[in-house]
C-alpha cells in the first residue's frame, strides 16, 4: 500500500506568490517582537515545504523532523536580522538548506534511502528488483555529487524551483546556478549512461 | 543561432527559464536540428530517471504530525527559565512541623514504656533479714565475703588477716576481724571439728539462725540440724580455710576459679607474695589438694591467701 505523499501545492514555492502577503508581514513583525504564537503560525505555513526540502537531502523522516524543527528555531532566533521588505520563504529555505548541508557534512555517511526498498510500483518480482536496482544506482550517483552541485540539482529537479529562487536561497548568482546544474546533470548522466 | 549557442540555452529551455523570445529562437533551431533534439530528449530522460529513481514523492508523516509540529517548535522557543521557574509554594504546616512532632512522639513513647519499669515494687525483706543487714558486724578470724550477681560468677573472698601458721589457727583463739558470714561460720566450725579444734570453734561461734543467704545455700539441707549442715558444708571452703591456715600471713593471695561444672578451673596469683617460687609452689599445692574434687556451688572465684614459706 503506497504511502500518502505531499502534494505539489503544499511543497512547491512556485505555487505561492513570491511577494509576502500582508498578513505574513504582520506575523513576521509580531515574531520579531518575540511573539512565539505569531511565529507558530508562520511555522504552520512553511512546515511542509521546509520538511520536504530537508527530506530530499537526508531521505530520513527522523532526521528531517529534527532538522526542520531546528531550522525554525534558528529562524526565530535570527529573525531580528530579517528584513521585512523581502519575502520570508527564501530566507527560511536558506536556513533550512544550510543547516541540512552542514548536517550532511558532519554525518559523513552515504545517504540511506528507505524508499528504495519499500516503494516499488511493479507487481512483477523481476520488475521490482529492476526498480530497486535502478533507484539504488540513481541514488548513489546523486549521493556522490559534491554538495554544491547536489543542492542545485535537488532543488531544481525535485523541488522544481526556478533558477532565481535557487540563487536567492543559496545566495549565489543565477549564472552559477545554471553552471552548477549543468555540471551536476553531466556527472549524473555519466554515472547512469547505461540506464539511458 | 548555431548548435553551440543553442546548447547554452538548451538546459534553460528544458527548465522553462527562457524568455518568450529566447524560447522561440531555440524552438526554431530544434525543428531543423536533430542533434539538438536528441540532446534535449536526453536531458528530459535524465531528469525523468532522476525523479523516478529517487522516489520523487516525499512520504507524508500524517495530519497528526503536522498538527503538532508547530506546537513542538514553539514549545522549544519558550525560554527554559520561564518554563521551569515557578514561585515556590510554602509547604503545608504539617510538613514543616514533622521533625518536631516526630521528636515529641519519640519522647512520649519513651516515657510510656518506662513507667511500668519505674513502678516495679522494690524487693521486700523480712524483719529478720532487715535485722541481719542492720546488725553490727561480728568479728571472726576467718571471713568470707560473698559477691552477689558478679558478671562472670559469684565470688567468695577468703580473708584472714591474722592466720599465721597451722599451729596458731589450731591452738589459738580465733580473732574476729571482719563481718561474720553464716556460711563462713559453719565452714570454720566444720573445719575446726575435722582438725580437732571443734571445741574452740564452738565456743567462738554459737549456732545462730541462718541468714537469707544461708537458707538459700542450704535449701536441700536440714535447716534444723546445724551440725549436720556443717558436715555437708562446702568442701572447698573448708579446704581453703585449711590451706590458708597452713600458710604465713599477708604473704599472697591465690585466685581460684570454679567452673560451671563445679571443678577447679584455674588457679592464678591474685596478689604475689614477692617470691615467684613461693607463688608457684602455692598454686601447685592448691591444685594438688583439689585434684579430682567437685564442688557443689559452681562458677565461683576464691581468693585464698598463702605465705612465702609454706609450713612444713
Amino acid at each position: 500500500m503506497p504511502l500518502p505523499v505531499l502534494g505539489d501545492e503544499e511543497t512547491n514555492p512556485q505555487a505561492k506568490s513570491r511577494e509576502p502577503p500582508e498578513d505574513e508581514k504582520k506575523l513576521l513583525a509580531e515574531a520579531k517582537n518575540g511573539d512565539t504564537e505569531a511565529f507558530g503560525k508562520l511555522v504552520e505555513r512553511y512546515q511542509r515545504r521546509v520538511y520536504t526540502v530537508i527530506y530530499r537531502f537526508v531521505r530520513n523522516h527522523t532526521e528531517a523532523d529534527d532538522l526542520a524543527q531546528e531550522a525554525f528555531i534558528r529562524a526565530f532566533k535570527a529573525i531580528d536580522r530579517f528584513d521585512l521588505r523581502y519575502p520570508f520563504s527564501p530566507w527560511m529555505y536558506r536556513i533550512a538548506i544550510n543547516l541540512t548541508l552542514n548536517h550532511l557534512k558532519k554525518r559523513r555517511l552515504p545517504m540511506v534511502d528507505a524508499d528504495l526498498e519499500r516503494k516499488p510500483s511493479a507487481d512483477n518480482p523481476v520488475s521490482v528488483l529492476e526498480q530497486v536496482e535502478t533507484r539504488r544506482k540513481v541514488h548513489a550517483a546523486i549521493a556522490r555529487l559534491p554538495i554544491k552541485l547536489r543542492q542545485v540539482l535537488v532543488l531544481r529537479v525535485y523541488e522544481d524551483w526556478p533558477y532565481a529562487q535557487i540563487a536567492q536561497v543559496l545566495d549565489i548568482p543565477i549564472g552559477t546556478v545554471m553552471s552548477r546544474l549543468a555540471r551536476a546533470r553531466e556527472a549524473v548522466k555519466e554515472e547512469l549512461k547505461e540506464l539511458l | 543561432m548555431n548548435c553551440k549557442k543553442i546548447e547554452e540555452f538548451l538546459q534553460a529551455y528544458h527548465d522553462g527559464e527562457l524568455s518568450a523570445k529566447e524560447r522561440e529562437a531555440v524552438e526554431r533551431h530544434l525543428k531543423k536540428c536533430q542533434r539538438c533534439q536528441a540532446k534535449l530528449a536526453e536531458l528530459a530522460a535524465l531528469d525523468e530517471l532522476i525523479i523516478d529513481g529517487e522516489a520523487e514523492k516525499v512520504p507524508d508523516p500524517g495530519k497528526h504530525y503536522w498538527h503538532n509540529f508547530s506546537h513542538r517548535v514553539t514549545r522549544r522557543l519558550i525560554p527554559r527559565r520561564e518554563a521551569i521557574i515557578r514561585p515556590r509554594r510554602p509547604r503545608p504546616l504539617g510538613f514543616r512541623l514533622l521533625p518536631y512532632l516526630s521528636a515529641a512522639v519519640a519522647v512520649f513513647l519513651a516515657i510510656v514504656i518506662s513507667i511500668p519499669l519505674l513502678k516495679r515494687a522494690p524487693a521486700k525483706f523480712t524483719e529478720e533479714e532487715i535485722a541481719e543487714i542492720t546488725a553490727p558486724p561480728q568479728k571472726s578470724n576467718v571471713s568470707f565475703k560473698r559477691f552477689e550477681k558478679e558478671p562472670e560468677a559469684q565470688k567468695i573472698e577468703l580473708r584472714d588477716k591474722k592466720l599465721v601458721s597451722t599451729d596458731e589457727i589450731l591452738g589459738a583463739e580465733p580473732v574476729e576481724t571482719g563481718r561474720k558470714s553464716p556460711v563462713a561460720g559453719m565452714t570454720a566450725e566444720a573445719d575446726m571439728a575435722a582438725k580437732g579444734a571443734g571445741a574452740a570453734a564452738k565456743e567462738q561461734k554459737p549456732p545462730t539462725e541462718p541468714s537469707r543467704t544461708e537458707r538459700t545455700f542450704l535449701k536441700d539441707e536440714e535447716k534444723a540440724k546445724p551440725a549436720a549442715a556443717a558436715k555437708t558444708a562446702e568442701p572447698y571452703l573448708e579446704e581453703a580455710e585449711v590451706f590458708a591456715a597452713q600458710l604465713a600471713p599477708k604473704s599472697g593471695t591465690l585466685r581460684v576459679v570454679i567452673d560451671s561444672t563445679g571443678r577447679l578451673a584455674k588457679v592464678t596469683i591474685e596478689k604475689s607474695s614477692g617470691d615467684p617460687k613461693a607463688d608457684t609452689m602455692a598454686m601447685k599445692t592448691y591444685k594438688n589438694q583439689w585434684e579430682g574434687k567437685t564442688f557443689r556451688e559452681r562458677q565461683r572465684t576464691l581468693l585464698v591467701p598463702f605465705s612465702q614459706q609454706p609450713a612444713e
